[in-house]
This record gives structure tokens, sequence and C-alpha cells, in this order.
């Protein structure tokens, strides 16, 4: 079974430590649920392992079945299996769907030395188009360009589906979508963790996504930490909590809190 | 022989393919009235040359020009009244350039326009002028322009005169400079002389965004590939409107080379 593993990681961006010693696991057949309030580095942890270039990594390491992430590029990493459903996917003018798709399949397959054809690439396109209950003409368009905020993230998940990952990172693939379209998505995803095993890590603020896709463990995130690990019910106790009864747990405070705190004394 | 003037009359409603030499000083193609036809040429510039292109009234043509060659030329666009012309247009010369293009719209007409022109290590100058001379003119153009160690000046300009009504001109620019020494100076500029218009313009010009080019590596592109990728997008418009294997065969690595090739 491989394993993306994250050891002591810090990283930053134009300057500022966002993430400040991230130790963390996933095989190749797990769920990991990854949460934690706004701003406290989820997106940076998953563009991190993705190599993003506004990102820096200041320490530690990350490896994928003992291969060295940090050493490789972006596309080497896509290469590897690992997949990034991006909080806000990027649109690209010009470039349709189907042709990016189908380079992107091509790159894969020549590792493997096998060859798609386009008929069966065709074939796999439109049916996922299909599982996805997504408009036929997405296909031809341009790559995100003017999609709605749903529209982008089956566009993810439609790629994920696609490319078949090892590792897939879902960065709040639920925000935008109405309630069916969550449940058509988490069934996409779950099916293709069941056809080809698959490492999930999971990022999002609602309770409905992890009905769906369910959770072997729950990780939480603050301001740059992991604060607390543990299993479902950890999310449950979230729910009723909120972040704020963890925060205090762990020792951390606020600023704001803080700030107010001093107001008051004064 | 005469060889200052040549004539060519397109009177067919039909696809067809016309492959030429320009050597003669002035080369003339008369579209007939009333046809429906998709005419694809591919003309090869060997003497500095006048091209006349005249699109007889209400006629509903498809023209998609890729112009290769040493000499500069100039071509005129004559649209009829209630003629309609989409034109596919790439000059892909190997050196410095400096080709005309001028479209002339009378009452009724309607222009559609799409050039693609890459400058790799070399100059391309001239202009592209769409003159709204009478009323009832529309015309959409769409500018594709890459250098890559190269300069592009191009003068883009719609001009709808004094006292015409109910007209629209739409310019878009879109440019792609990929090194720190290319250069692209193509603003579109609309002239409007009139209040009963529509008129628009976009201009982007740039390197290409480095979050594109992550979001294609994040899926397995190597960087190269990304870039080849979006810049395909510029000729791509031009490649979906040849349904001519014979052209397709012809043109398509003239295409791809101008944009670093495969
Ligand atoms: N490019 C950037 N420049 C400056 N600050 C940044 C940049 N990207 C992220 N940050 C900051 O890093 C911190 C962590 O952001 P991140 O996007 O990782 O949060 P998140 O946990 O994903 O939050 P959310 O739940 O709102 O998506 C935030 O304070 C954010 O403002
Ligand atoms: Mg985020």
């Amino acid at each position: 079974m491989a394993k993306l593993i994250i050891k002591d990681l810090w990283a930053s961006v134009s300057g500022v430590t966002i993430l400040k010693g991230i130790n963390l696991e996933l095989s190749t057949d797990e769920t990991v649920a990854f949460i934690g309030p706004n701003g406290s580095g989820k997106s940076t942890l998953a563009y991190v392992i993705m190599g993003h270039p506004s990102y820096k990594v200041d320490r530690g390491e990350i490896t994928f079945d003992g291969k060295d992430l940090l050493k490789m590029t972006t596309d080497e990493r896509a290469r590897l299996g690992i997949f990034l459903c991006m909080q806000n996917p990027y649109e690209i003018n010009g470039v349709t769907n189907r042709d990016f798709i189908k380079e992107a399949l091509d790159k894969k397959e020549t590792n493997s030395n096998k060859i798609v054809s386009y008929y069966k690439f065709a074939t796999k396109l439109e049916k996922a188009i299909e599982d996805l209950k997504m408009d036929k003409d997405l296909a031809t368009r341009y790559v995100n360009e003017s999609f709605s905020g749903g529209e982008k993230k089956k566009n993810e998940i439609l790629q994920m589906k696609m490319l078949e990952p090892k590792i897939a990172i879902l960065d709040e693939i639920d925000s935008g979508l109405d309630v069916d379209a969550v449940k058509i998505v988490s069934d996409n995803v779950n099916e293709l963790k069941e056809k080809n095993g698959m490492g999930l890590m999971v990022i999002s603020h609602y309770r409905r996504l992890f009905e769906y896709i369910k959770p072997d463990r729950v990780i939480v995130i603050i301001n740059g930490v992991i604060a607390k690990e543990g299993d479902s019910t950890l999310l449950d106790y979230i729910d009723s909590n909120g972040f704020d009864s963890i925060k205090k747990e762990i020792g951390l405070v606020d600023e704001v809190t803080l700030l107010e705190t001093c107001a008051f004394k004064r | 022989m005469n060889n200052d003037l040549n004539v060519l009359n397109i009177k067919k409603e039909d696809n067809m393919v016309i492959i030429k030499d320009i050597s003669s000083k002035i080369f003339i193609f008369n579209v007939e009235k009333n046809i429906k036809s998709k005419i694809y040429l591919l003309l090869n510039i060997k003497e500095e040359s006048k091209i006349d292109l005249n699109i007889g009234d209400n006629s509903n043509i498809e023209i998609i020009l890729i112009s290769t060659g040493i000499k500069s030329f100039d071509l005129n666009i004559n649209l009829e009244p209630y003629s309609s012309l989409k034109l596919y247009s790439s000059d892909l010369y190997d050196a410095d350039s400096n080709n005309n293009k001028i479209i002339n719209l009378k009452d009724g007409s309607s222009f559609k326009g799409y050039e693609f022109l890459s400058a790799r290590g070399f100059n391309i100058s001239g202009v592209f002028h769409i003159n709204h001379n009478e009323s009832n003119t529309t015309s959409k153009s769409d500018f594709y322009y890459l250098s890559n160690k190269g300069e592009i000046n191009r003068e883009l300009s719609s001009i709808i005169k004094k006292g015409i009504k109910d007209s629209e001109a739409i310019e878009n620019v879109k440019g792609i400079l990929t090194s720190n020494d290319s250069k692209i100076d193509a603003k579109p500029v609309l002239i409007v002389d009139s209040l009963d218009v529509k008129a628009s313009h976009g201009c982007a010009i740039g390197t290409i965004d480095e979050n594109e080019i992550y979001y294609l590596m994040s899926r397995g592109l190597t960087r190269e590939d990304a870039q080849r990728i979006i810049s395909y997008s510029l000729i791509a418009p031009i490649l979906r409107e040849i349904d001519n294997l014979e052209f397709r065969e012809l043109v398509e690595p003239k295409l791809l080379s101008a944009i670093g090739g495969i």
C-alpha cells in the first residue's frame, strides 16, 4: 500500500508562514476528513503537496510511495497519481476541456506505455460526463471559462474520473454545489474509490459531505498546526462545540479575543 | 502574357481549394452574387502585390486564407450590399512582413474576421482596417497574436463614418508573449463618428498566466505541453474551420510550426 507521508512541514506564502510543522500520513485506501476554520491552511497544504509555485516549503518533507515529492515538478507529482480538486479552479481561455483532458491522459499513459485510442477516450469521457450529469457541451467548451461555480467543481471531478489518481485531495468540492449535485459528486468519488482504491483527503466545512463520503479519520488543522485527530465522532463534537473548544484545549486563543480581553480590562 | 493583372471569377456554389503563386502585380478575385460558398485559399506571395477580393451582392462566403511568401501584399476586400463574409486568415511568413488588409462594408453587409499572426524572431507590421462605409453593417474581428523573440506592430481599426446607422463593430485582441524580448503592439481602435452604432473592443496581451500553466501541470502536462496547448488555442479556431483534407494537410504543419511546432 503506497503512502503519502508529510513530516514536519513548514510552508509560507509571500513571506508569511502558514503551515507550522504538519505531520500527516495518508495511504491509498483510506479517507481522511481534513477540517479547520477559514484561513487555517487547508488549501495551502493542498497546494504545497501539488507544488504550487506561490508557496514555499521552508522545512520538512513530503514523500509518496517513498519518492521525494519536493524534488519533483508539479506534473511529475500528477503523473505519480496525485490529484488536486481545487477550491478555485483556474480558467483557461481557448483550450477545450476535451483536448486538455486527452493530452493529460496521453501524458499519464506514456508513463506506462499504454496508448489511449481516441475512440476509447471519447467513450470514457462521454460516460464520465453522463455520470456527473453534466451538460454534453462542457467537453467542447474552454476549460472552466464561464462555468458556473457548481460546473467548475464537477469539472474537477470529471478530470479526476478520467485520470484515476491514487491519491486525491478534494478541496471544498461541495461548495457551490446544490443538494442533488453534492450527492452525484459524492457517488462518483465513492465509485472510483471502490473501483481502484484511492486515498482521499477531503476538505469541507459541511457535515453533509461526510455523510456521503465517510471518513476513516478526522484531522483538525488550526492556525497551520494539526490540533486534533480522531475518528468520525470528532465531526459530531465539532458540530456541537465549534473549533473554539479545540482551540482552548490546545491553549490557542484568538488574536481577536485577546484584543477584546485587553480592551475590557482597561 | 500579361503578368501584371490576373483575374479569377468564382461563380459556383461550392467548396473549393485554390492554391496560387502570386507573382502578378494585381490579382482580382470576383465572387458572384447570390452564392454561398466556402473557399480555401493558399497564396504564395512572390512579388509585392495588390489583391482585390470582391464579394457580390447577397452572397454568403467563408474564406480561409493562408498566405506564405517573401513579399508583402495589400488585400482589399469589398463587401457588396447584403453580402456576408467570414474570413479566417493567417500570414505565415518566415521573415519580416508588412501586409495590409482593408475591409470595406456596404449597406447591410456583415464581416466576421479572425486573424492569427506569429512573430518568431522577426517583425510583423501592417494594418487591418474595417471601414463601415454604409448603414446596417456589422463587423466582429478577433486578432490572435503570438510573439516569440519577435515584434508585432499592427494597426487595427474599425471606422464608422458619419451618418451611418444601425451598425456594430467589435474588436478583440489576444496576444501571447513567450519570451522577455517579445513585443506586441496591437491596440484595437474604434473610430466612430456616429451615435447610432454599437462598438466595443477588448485587448489582452501578456505572457501566459502562471496559474494557467500550473493548472495544466497539476493534471500531468509538462510546462512545455502546457505552453503549447495554450498557444494551440490561437490556431484552433482556424483549424476547426478546415474540413477539406487536402487543404488541411497543406496548412496544418505550417500553423503548427508557427506556434513552435511539434
Ligand atoms: N497567495 C497568498 N498571499 C498571501 N496570503 C495568502 C496567500 N494564499 C493564502 N494566504 C493566506 O494563508 C492563510 C491560509 O489560507 P488557506 O487558503 O490555506 O486557508 P483555508 O484553510 O483553505 O481556508 P478556507 O476554509 O477559507 O478555504 C490565510 O490567512 C490566507 O490569507
Ligand atoms: Mg481553502
